[in-house]
């Protein structure tokens, strides 16, 4: 993949000059401070412990990936594709001697990189939230499976991203493409409820699959089963989506 | 070459497609095709619930539930259900353990006829007969109801991924083994902020904890871990089941603890338990109110005045009189009327009414039918009431064993349904 590298870079350091980082750097510390705040309110109020300190982490996990994280992964997927067709600078970095495919597949990865990096930050916010605020010790364990629980919740949220740069690239608008993601993501929310023998076929439902990582006897079957679903509908997705952003005429 | 390039292209994106499609579609199917063990389970209990409704024709149940703290008992009960719905008869024991170290137990017995109850406190079985046969029925299948349906619906959703954790292995005697067990992590917050709560609430409410423990959650409680086990047969029935809650924190003296709330139940002996029943010489027998209770003395004239309300007095405008004339069995004979002061007839614009009546004992009531003035029939229900008085209610519908007010009537008016007995 000639050029790929360069294109990565080119993308990651438009991801790092927009504001839209430090914001979502700011809600997701944000995020944790307040669920720190509500969790030592409970405690004081009702004496009961929401969390340990290597507990609490897990407890903003949730939270984290089913608003702050899709939400500015959104924005980012519409800022690298609707972001540069409106703004006219794709033209730009299509001329430069990197193939198509090349510069879709830095862009991709940009996104993934942000939802991983993401994933990573607020991970270590909290698990610091958690030690200094939660003075219940936690063995090496409970580190590692808070850190489990983050890395593999990267999966679900990186193929709802494919699904919103299928979107950029189908829809000229980027505020269309914002509500259409929306659309799709409560509308998954719900269908994942009225039709839960069906979850699994809404990646939403994969969300929290990072409880399976984590359960005291892991159900390999099941976990297979997640992984394979996820990957064919990464495929398909990455792979339209390519194939809309090769045909587009800018 | 160009055009050679674009189409390896395309078909490489074609090929992409496919593969992503396939590899989604044909895990999709699987995973629909696979029952996991969450739906199994529940299939299992479903059909336990069936069996023990109306499939086994005996059994024995055995049940425990207890709740520790630290290494005390603070609560313990065990039962033993036999059933047997071929001669439907069943019995059950019980134990219950305080936290004093009482215990606690009663034996009752059910079938068709009577049913008996006796318990540690005293030596004698308390029976109820019946009289005739009575709906013998222990138990009765959760699932058969509709809306049972919708529960489950919500109940699936709720517990959602939580459902990957029940595990299911084959057993040794070509059956199923369940288990599940959920650590502190994986119980979601808000269950385990509700339940920590709940169940802090509840030791506190516990009338013995008060006194006699010593020990219990303060602070910091939350659920430790939960956990259970099922045993399915060979023919799908549960015969296993178990289940455990550990709540940790600290007692009030901020020393950490534990609090352990666990259930244990066990279906065993199928096709040879046996229902015996206990011997009822010295029992304190109760016939319940299945007979009218009127006997001959309670034959002879009953008063009520009609009296109406004035601006400035209360009137006395005539009388309502039953008479019993005779009572045997199950019938009370006797005639109702009114008389009313020709001078206020106009004060009581409906014809006075008038009918003798046989009433039967329905069910707990004694009801006779009667025509009322404007040819309608209605019915009546008389009972026995303090010494020397009875109570009648008129303008009632009887049907399908319920009875029906027929709405307002010029009697209801200042009737208070009472009759004095007329001592001459």
């Amino acid at each position: 993949m000639p050029g790929f590298k360069a294109a990565l870079i080119n993308e990651l350091y438009k991801i790092f000059k927009r504001k839209k980082l430090i914001t979502a750097a700011v809600l997701s510390v944000l995020a944790v401070l307040i669920g720190q705040a509500a969790v030592t309110a409970v405690q004081a109020g009702f004496g009961v412990r929401l969390a340990g300190s290597a507990e609490f982490p897990l407890i903003v996990l949730p939270f984290f990936v089913y608003t702050i994280l899709p939400m500015f992964a959104t924005f980012v997927a519409i800022d690298l594709f609707n972001g540069e067709y409106s703004a006219g600078t794709m033209k730009i970095t299509l001329t430069r001697p990197v193939s198509r495919f090349s510069v879709f597949t830095a862009k991709v990865t940009s996104v993934a990189l942000f939802i991983l990096g993401s994933l990573m930050f607020v991970m270590l916010v909290s698990m610091l939230a958690g030690y200094i605020f939660n003075p219940v010790s936690a063995g090496f364990m409970g580190l590692v499976r808070a850190a489990a629980a983050y890395l593999v919740s990267f999966l679900p949220v990186f193929v709802f991203s494919l699904l919103v740069i299928l979107l950029s690239n189908l829809v000229r608008s980027g505020v269309t493409v914002f509500f259409l993601s929306l659309f799709i993501f409560l509308g998954f929310i719900m269908m994942e409820f009225i039709f839960s023998k069906y979850a699994s076929f809404f990646v939403t439902s994969q969300f929290t699959w990072y409880t399976l990582w984590i359960s005291q006897s892991l159900n390999i079957l099941k976990l297979l089963r997640q992984t394979l679903l996820m990957a064919g509908l990464g495929i398909m997705l990455f792979t339209a989506g390519f194939y809309l952003f090769d045909r587009r005429d800018l | 070459m160009k055009t050679r390039g674009k189409w390896s292209k395309q078909s490489m994106v074609l090929l992409s497609f496919i593969l992503g499609a396939s590899l989604f579609v044909t895990t999709a199917l699987a995973d629909l095709a696979y029952a996991s063990g969450y739906e199994q389970l529940k299939q299992a209990v479903k059909f336990t619930f069936a069996q023990m409704d109306s499939g086994l024709s005996n059994y024995t149940m055995e049940s425990t539930f207890y709740m520790r703290a630290g290494d005390k008992t603070v609560y313990e009960s065990t039962n033993v259900l036999k059933s047997d719905s071929v001669n439907k008869m069943s019995e059950e024991y019980a134990a219950t353990t305080r936290v004093d170290g009482e215990v606690y137990n009663s034996h009752s017995y059910r079938d068709e006829q009577i049913s008996a109850w006796k318990s540690s406190s005293d030596d004698h079985y308390y029976v109820t007969e019946y009289g005739k046969i009575n709906d013998w029925r222990h138990f009765s299948d959760p699932f058969q109801g509709e809306e049972i349906r919708d529960i489950e619906r919500i109940i699936d959703a709720l517990v959602g991924n939580l459902k990957d954790n029940v595990l299911v292995d084959m057993g040794m005697d070509g059956g199923k083994i369940y288990s599940g067990s959920l650590s502190e992590a994986q119980v979601p917050a808000l269950v385990n902020a509700v339940v920590s709560f709940l169940a802090k609430q509840q030791i506190t409410s516990y009338s013995y904890s008060r006194e006699t423990m010593t020990r219990k959650l303060a602070e910091d409680v939350y659920v430790k871990r939960v956990s259970g086990q099922a045993a399915e047969d060979e023919t799908g029935l549960l015969t296993k089941m178990s289940g455990e809650l550990v709540l940790s924190g600290l007692d009030e003296q901020g020393e950490p603890m534990e609090m352990v709330f666990g259930f244990a139940f066990q279906i065993k002996d199928i096709g040879s338990t046996a229902v015996i029943k206990p011997d009822l010489t010295n029992a304190v027998v109760e016939k319940p109110h299945t007979m009218h209770r009127f006997n001959k003395k309670h034959i002879g004239t009953y008063r009520n005045n009609i009296v109406i309300e004035q601006s400035d007095q209360y009137l006395k405008i005539g009388e309502r009189t039953v008479e019993i004339t005779d009572v045997a069995g199950s019938s009370v004979k006797g005639r109702y009327y009114e008389t009313i002061d020709p001078k206020y007839a106009d004060l009581y614009p409906k014809a006075a009414l008038d009918f003798t009546f046989t009433a039967e004992q329905v069910d707990w009531l004694t009801i006779f039918e009667y025509t009322n003035e404007e040819g309608e029939l209605r019915h009546g229900e008389i009972d026995i009431y303090e010494p020397g008085k009875i109570f009648l209610n008129l303008n009632m519908r009887y049907e399908d064993g319920h009875i029906y007010y027929e709405g307002e009537d010029l009697r209801d008016i200042y009737f208070d349904h009472q009759f004095v007995r007329v001592f001459e």
